[in-house]
């Protein structure tokens, strides 16, 4: 666990992660006190019901690109400084190496979470709902399996392929994700080929919209469904599963 | 040992989605479907007594495949076939000799109304059962009065017609807004006599904005009142009897709420089917969608 924790360590000392959170808890704060107001139909939205769930689509959103954020430069990083090296004369295996890298990358992406979930604490005590506090826990940890997703994916991807390369691909599939309910409905709009080639994409990459709806509902007490939730440790279990095995040529 | 505890996690997860995954048409759908068989009993009550929701077939696309419902001698059977239309809209469709609704499911019309409107607890099961009510009353008005449709609006239909032009004419629409809220009035309303007095008003306006417009336009207004407007009274009672708040305040606050493009035609066409239920309660038994409902009225009130 050294591994991780000095990498954990690294980053929680790096500014940007201070600052994308900074930034993201001032977009939280806007939609949550109404200085942004959302309208629908001119009729502003200021309904708890209403604007919870918008507001966890907000940070399920920034959770994701935190997590990618903290993740995607940290395995490339290792092998450009040639701290690798320092590893593998200590008789450390590669999936050990990069499996605890992996784990630093989740840590720093819950924390990074945790941080925008302040905004959701003081939104629901402004609103009254005292009594649906404990409620943060679950959603926390189900918005936390989409961060594990995140990092999880952008960590194998950068083991195998090159550092930009893998960045752009885990930027389009995080965003496919967040987006995912709005292009499984636009699939039928674009019809012909490109409908069907977003109908695959969409089949292979997870599902983070759904998983974060998921969250919504049990903010809000609605019932939720746990096979989008499972599917989604299903996907952060073959990902994790990848980082154990892929090993990296140059090392 | 670490592999095989990995190993097993693997399994457990695969054997949970495998579970809890759902394959053929989804219990949400079977239930809204059964929902709308249901509620014949508030149907039967509006006055078409031979509108039976079980005669039309409902097929339901859950974004990858189509499942066909239709009345059986033990209730109803479920079909997959292929796609008839993967487009995001719920409508009567004809189908090799009958008209069928076609629908998309309960969970992806309520994704797309959330997505649009930002607010995915708006639309479930209950308003999802209205809907196919909605659409199977179109598949009605079609198998039985498919000519007299036809005849409201000789031209194409198109909803351009509204957008570009009816409401791009000021006058025409500042007519319209008034004349809205004078059916609202009247739906309101339980005494006769002010009924008439709204009615009258409401036929001064309709001859003064009849003038600003084509006639094409008219025709397309008239049938999205007569048609669209017909399913939407449906509709609204169907809420009526299920959520009185919702009718209340939606449905009967809402005709004279202006909007452009067709959709105010059907809160304005709702509202003179309305007005009609309380001039003659039995009117609907011969009424064969060939004569615009607000000349039923003006004939009962003698205007």
């Amino acid at each position: 666990m050294t591994i991780a924790m000095t990498a954990f360590k690294e980053k929680i000392r790096r500014k940007e992660l201070y600052i994308v959170s900074a930034i993201g808890i001032l977009v939280l704060l806007i939609f949550g006190t109404g200085t942004g107001t959302l309208s629908i139909d001119g009729v502003p939205i200021t309904d708890y019901t209403m604007l919870a769930p918008i507001l966890l689509v907000v940070l399920n959103a920034l959770a994701c690109i935190l997590a990618f954020i903290t993740s995607f430069s940290t395995i490339p990083n290792e092998y450009e400084r040639r701290t690798s090296h320092l590893v593998w004369i200590r008789n450390v295996s590669q999936a050990r190496y990069h499996g605890e890298l992996t784990l630093a990358n989740i840590l720093a992406g819950l924390v990074s979470e945790a941080i925008l979930f302040v905004v959701l604490f003081i939104f629901m005590l402004t609103n009254g709902r005292v009594a649906e506090l404990w409620r943060l826990i679950p959603v926390y940890l189900i918005i936390a399996i989409n961060v594990v997703i995140v990092s999880t994916l952008t960590g194998m991807l950068s083991i195998v392929i090159p550092k930009t390369f893998a960045a752009s691909i885990s930027v389009v599939a995080t965003l496919v994700g967040i987006f995912h309910g709005l292009l499984y409905l636009l699939k039928d709009v674009i019809g012909g080929f490109g409908g069907m080639l977003v109908k695959y994409v969409l089949k292979i990459l997870p599902d983070l919209h759904s998983i974060q709806s998921q969250a919504g509902n049990v903010l809000c007490g609605r019932d939720f469904d746990i096979h989008t939730i499972l599917v989604g440790l299903l996907f952060a279990y073959i990902f994790t599963v990848l980082i154990l095995v892929l090993k990296r040529k140059e090392a | 040992m670490k592999k095989v505890v990995v190993i097993l996690v693997g399994i457990v997860l695969l054997a949970g989605v495998i579970f809890t995954g759902t394959y053929g048409v989804s219990q949400k759908n079977i239930e809204v479907y059964e929902r709308a068989m249901e509620m014949q009993s508030i149907a039967d009550t509006i006055g078409w007594a031979d509108f039976r929701i079980a005669d039309y077939p409902i097929a339901v696309y859950d974004g990858e495949n189509e499942y066909v419902f239709t009345r059986s001698k033990e209730g109803y059977d479920v079909n997959k076939r292929a796609v008839t239309m993967n487009f995001l809209v719920a409508t009567a469709y004809p189908v090799d000799d009958h008209f069928e609704v076609i629908t998309p499911s309960v969970e992806q019309m309520s994704s797309f109304i959330g997505l649009a409107s930002a607010d995915a607890t708006e639309y479930g099961s209950v308003e999802h059962s209205v809907t196919l009510w909605h659409e199977a009353f179109h598949c009605y008005q079609l198998t039985n009065y498919m000519e007299a449709i036809k005849n409201i609006c000789p031209e194409e239909i198109e909803e351009n017609t509204i957008t570009l032009h009816a409401d791009t004419n000021k006058g025409a629409v500042d007519l319209f807004k008034r004349q809205a809220e004078l059916l609202e009035a009247a739906v309101k309303s339980e005494d006769i006599d002010r009924i008439r007095a709204y009615v009258v008003e409401y036929k001064e306006l309709e001859e003064e904005r009849n003038a600003l417009l084509d006639e094409k336009i008219i025709h397309t207004e008239e049938y999205y009142e007569r048609v669209e407007g017909g399913a939407y009274y449906v509709e609204a009672l169907m809420h009526g009897e299920m959520n009185p708040e919702k009718f209340q305040n939606d449905y009967i606050g809402g005709i004279s709420e202006f909007s452009n493009g067709s959709s105010k035609y059907y809160r304005t066409g709702m509202a003179q089917y309305m007005i009609m239920d309380v001039l003659n309660p039995g009117w609907k038994a011969n009424y064969d969608f060939s004569e615009p409902v607000m000349e039923l009225i003006y004939e009962e009130l003698e205007i």
